[in-house]
């Protein structure tokens, strides 16, 4: 708020401040000015400390002699003369440094109103008195001044600054201060053939404003903010747990009487303790810090592995993705987007992210573990769920897109593989790849291609019998389908597919498709080819049927007629879909579940785990039998590396505010007495 | 005082960062970091640990200015491309120039991006050896090392002072001008504190270190 009221002070000047005139290389390298100007000021008027020194030696070498010393490249730092208003546009960037100071423009300003309260830019010497305490002893005196931040903000941006310097306009330039003179004599024909231009403060260019429109940079922003937050928090928290522990180990020492050379070895190895947390703070986290114990997943743009922390001793689902598979495909943003779906989630119906950390070639998300499999596993198992373990399971996921929707995202492509069985049989939502505002346009052009590609006479009506026997033979010929680059359109819903708007009940859609195959075996529109799948989905209104079973041992898998007005009410036009929680609760189909107290319930399986690195319940990687599964799998992710041209370099910029979580959190345990558990925000005070 | 850390929210329908809600921890942060920073903690703040080894206590500033000044420059990158700023400088005084230190050409006259990804490939390179920045515990520090950081933070101030000259508005624009503000001052007050960066590295932001240090009292 200050910040800005200081900015609309400032545009509110009679004297706006000037924006620089553009560099002039050659101009600005000159030299030859520089040992003039520095005798002038010297005699006529001592520097003001607002003022750029003038380079003592007359060439740009200085600098590359001086840089060269000290270990690594040469290094040049080419000094110009100073230009008529160097920092004009730059008075704000103080408004940090004064808080109260502002609280009182504030309070006296309309926020939004330009003010003359900022005298700073009044060009006018004599007007000025702290141009005299310059001249005696530069800056020191403002802070018994009343007008402190009036004072301060003299000292640092000169008022001669904030002049439009016109060329020929200002006289009073040189008249109380010679060294203006030189600079406007080095700069004179700079400033006479490009007059300043007018000033630009705060007036963004289209180009600017489109790029500052952009989501990808509001994000990177907000990233950047939470990141100083919770940098500055931790580092003071750090700081203060540092000093208990220090009064700590003085007290326990004098209470036991420790002197003499005792007491000096037990301060040695106290602060050898303390270098150990110092030094861990400062250590990247790498891959290498990981112990990989198994693979678990294997994914178009990378693989998931169990992985233990070696300090720690945590458990993790690690996530290894390639930067230029990533890039290459245009899915940084989804990545990015699950880190930060990640970073915010505390519940337990979302997957927690531990750290997210990256090299030259990967990026990584560590993730809590979830040991009970995926819902493809556990479909691929069991077939049909009785409908009262489909209630459950269906509720359960609802809570999990209900929390995802509560962070204002919308998945967009949910199917069983996002879904996971922790180690107490309960659901949790994982991969949220795709949860951003918008799909890869490419995507959506190929699906609605594909969709147009449709002809009527595609559509193949298949029995109730058919399709589950058809469904379950494709599944085990290609369990992995979904994990491959491309993904299965199975469970979106058409509005997405077609790239039109669409709003949380995208969800929903797919939520209905997953409670059809937990009841019916197969999901509602899945088809023989993926043209079949394309053309049912297009006519979906006409193939969904409600699944009938005649033979008399296939009764039992007849649905209830309150679970297919479930169906109907998901799987269904966004006008008349089902679009927020209370409406689903309140289905009869879901009347027996009590939503608040899921995670209290017992569920209908829990997986039996032999300690908390059991992959019983996923794909062995070391299995000739299930790797056959990701042949598809691995021969796309093979298909994208061969075009695969951008490589790591170019992803630096993508990749910034990645990195999550502290290498270490942990604090030594002080050499005797209790652990000091204090409040590390109270003592910073 | 309400948007000093204000979370700017994008306007998109679906992508909605929630606000920051009373009691989370992003909420305790922002109180904590209003009620904080700003005032002269940070000159206690970089002040040695008692007892601490002061190359320890540089080393993990250093690799901590590093990633700050990566987050920074990556808010802006956009921004900073070869049209716009076709010379790495801290506006029209000062410009930098790249030397990758092989001894074969003259330092090259850069753009900023161009001499930004050099630097900061560079600094991650030294950052990332255990020669110099040792990570393993135990394994003390070169004899270079002091030297080492010197320059590491010499050239990363040069990123501070372009953004400070070329991308200020558009840190403004982007609301995170307070960020910038407090980070840059937690780095002038270290590298004054340990006197790591002569005065004339710091020519070209010097007013504003004037002010910096005489307002947290030096």
């Amino acid at each position: 708020m200050f910040s800005r009221v200081l900015k609309s002070t400032n545009s509110g000047n009679p004297t706006p401040p000037s924006k620089e005139p553009p560099t002039t290389p050659s101009k600005t390298r000159s030299g030859h000015a520089h040992t003039k100007s520095q005798s002038q000021s010297s005699t006529a008027v001592p520097p003001s400390p607002s003022r750029i020194p003038v380079p003592t030696t007359p060439s740009s070498r200085s600098g590359m002699d001086r840089a060269g010393r000290d270990g690594y490249a040469k290094e040049n730092v080419r000094t110009a003369p100073p230009p008529p208003s160097p920092h004009g546009d730059r008075s704000s960037y103080l408004s940090f440094l004064f808080p109260q100071q502002q609280q009182q423009q504030a309070a006296v300003s309309a926020p939004g109103t330009p003010v003359k309260v900022n005298k700073v830019a009044q060009p006018t010497i004599p007007h000025n008195p702290t141009t005299v305490s310059h001249t005696q002893q530069p800056q020191l005196q403002y802070g018994a001044d009343e007008d402190v931040h009036m004072q301060t903000m003299r000292g640092t941006i000169d008022p001669r600054m904030l002049k439009g310097m016109p060329p020929g306009g200002a006289g009073g330039a040189m008249r109380y201060n010679p060294l203006e003179r030189v600079q406007e004599d080095v700069h004179m024909k700079t400033v006479a053939r490009e007059p300043a231009p007018p000033p630009k403060e705060r007036v963004m260019q289209p180009w600017e404003r489109e790029l500052l429109d952009k989501a990808e940079t509001k994000r990177k922003a907000t990233v950047a903010q939470i990141y100083f937050l919770d940098y500055y928090f931790d580092l003071l928290g750090y700081l203060s747990a540092r000093k208990k522990r220090l009064e700590t180990f003085k007290v326990d020492t004098a209470e036991r009487n420790v002197t003499g050379s005792d007491y000096n070895r037990e301060l040695a190895s106290y602060n050898g303790r303390e270098r150990v947390v110092l030094r861990k703070r400062r250590t990247k986290l790498r891959v290498e810090h990981f112990r990989i114990i198994a693979q678990v997943g294997q994914g178009g743009y990378g693989s998931v592995y169990l992985a233990r922390k070696n300090d720690s001793n945590e458990v993790c689902a690690l996530k290894k993705m390639r930067k230029g598979t990533l890039a290459k495909m245009d899915e940084v943003k989804h990545v990015l987007v699950e880190r930060d779906i990640l970073t915010a989630v505390k519940t337990p119906w979302l997957v927690r992210l531990l750290y997210a950390f990256q090299d030259r070639e990967h990026v990584y998300l560590a993730m809590e573990y979830v040991p009970g499999g995926d819902f493809r596993t556990l479909l691929n198992n069991s077939g049909v769920l009785k409908e009262e373990h489909a209630r459950f399971y269906a509720a359960e996921m609802f809570m999990g897109v209900n929390e995802l929707h509560k962070l204002g995202y919308i998945h967009r492509d949910l199917k069983p593989e996002n879904f996971l069985v922790d180690g107490t049989g309960h659901v949790k939502l994982t991969d949220f790849g795709l949860a951003t505002g918008a799909l890869n346009p490419l995507r959506i052009d190929s699906m609605k291609n594909k969709l147009d590609q449709v002809k009527d006479q595609d559509l193949i009506f298949r029995s109730t019998l058919e399709r589950r026997t058809m469904y379950r033979s494709m599944r085990m010929a290609e369990p992995r389908y979904a994990d491959s680059v491309v993904g299965s359109p199975d469970y979106m819903p058409p509005e997405v597919l077609r790239g039109k708007t669409y709003t949380y009940s995208a969800d929903y859609w797919s939520l209905g498709c997953i409670l059809f195959e937990f009841l019916c075996g197969f999901p509602p529109f899945s088809g023989h080819t993926p043209e079949e799948t394309w053309a049912n989905l297009k006519n979906w209104h006409k193939v969904l049927r409600r699944p009938v079973y005649d033979r008399p041992e296939d009764l039992i898998f007849n649905l209830s007629d309150i679970a297919w007005d479930a169906v109907i009410r998901l799987i269904a036009h966004p006008k008349d879909r089902l679009s927020a929680l209370p409406d689903v609760q309140s289905l009869p189909f879901f009347t027996p579940i009590p939503f608040s107290s899921l995670r209290a319930r017992d569920p209908p399986f829990v997986p039996m785990l032999d300690g908390e690195t059991d992959v019983g319940y996923f794909d062995s990687f070391e299995s000739e039998a299930d790797m056959a599964k990701y042949a598809e799998v691995f021969k796309k992710q093979r298909d994208v590396a061969a075009v695969e041209e951008k490589g790591g370099k170019a992803g630096r910029n993508n990749w910034v505010g990645f990195t999550f979580g502290r290498h270490v959190n942990a604090v030594p345990m002080p050499p005797r007495g209790p652990k000091p558990e204090g409040e590390p925000l109270q003592t910073i005070f | 005082m309400s948007t000093l850390f204000n979370l700017k929210n994008g306007p998109s329908r679906t992508f909605k960062p929630k606000k920051v809600a009373e009691g989370t921890k992003q909420w305790q942060l922002k109180q904590y970091a209003q009620a904080t920073l700003g005032s002269g903690n940070l000159r206690t703040a970089v002040q040695l640990p008692e007892g601490e080894d002061v190359q320890e206590w540089i080393a993990v500033h250093v690799v901590d200015f590093f990633n700050h000044v990566n987050m920074l420059y990556g808010t802006i990158s956009e921004f900073c491309t070869p049209t716009e700023c076709p010379v790495m400088n801290a506006g029209p005084k000062y410009e930098f120039h790249w030397d990758d230190g092989d001894g074969q050409r003259r330092a090259a006259q850069l753009s900023a991006p161009a001499y930004v990804e050099a630097l900061m490939t560079w600094a991650q390179t030294i950052l990332d050896d255990e020669k110099h920045f040792p990570q393993k515990i135990g394994v003390k520090f070169p004899p270079t090392f002091m030297a080492t950081a010197k320059t590491i933070l010499r050239r990363l101030f040069r990123v501070y002072a372009h953004i400070y000259h070329s991308h200020f508005d558009q840190i403004c624009a982007l609301g995170i001008e307070a960020h910038l503000n407090t980070n840059y001052r937690h780095f002038l007050l270290f590298v004054d504190e340990f006197k790591l960066l002569s005065e004339k590295d710091l020519v070209p932001l010097e007013d504003f270190n004037n002010t910096i240090l005489q307002e947290t009292g030096k």
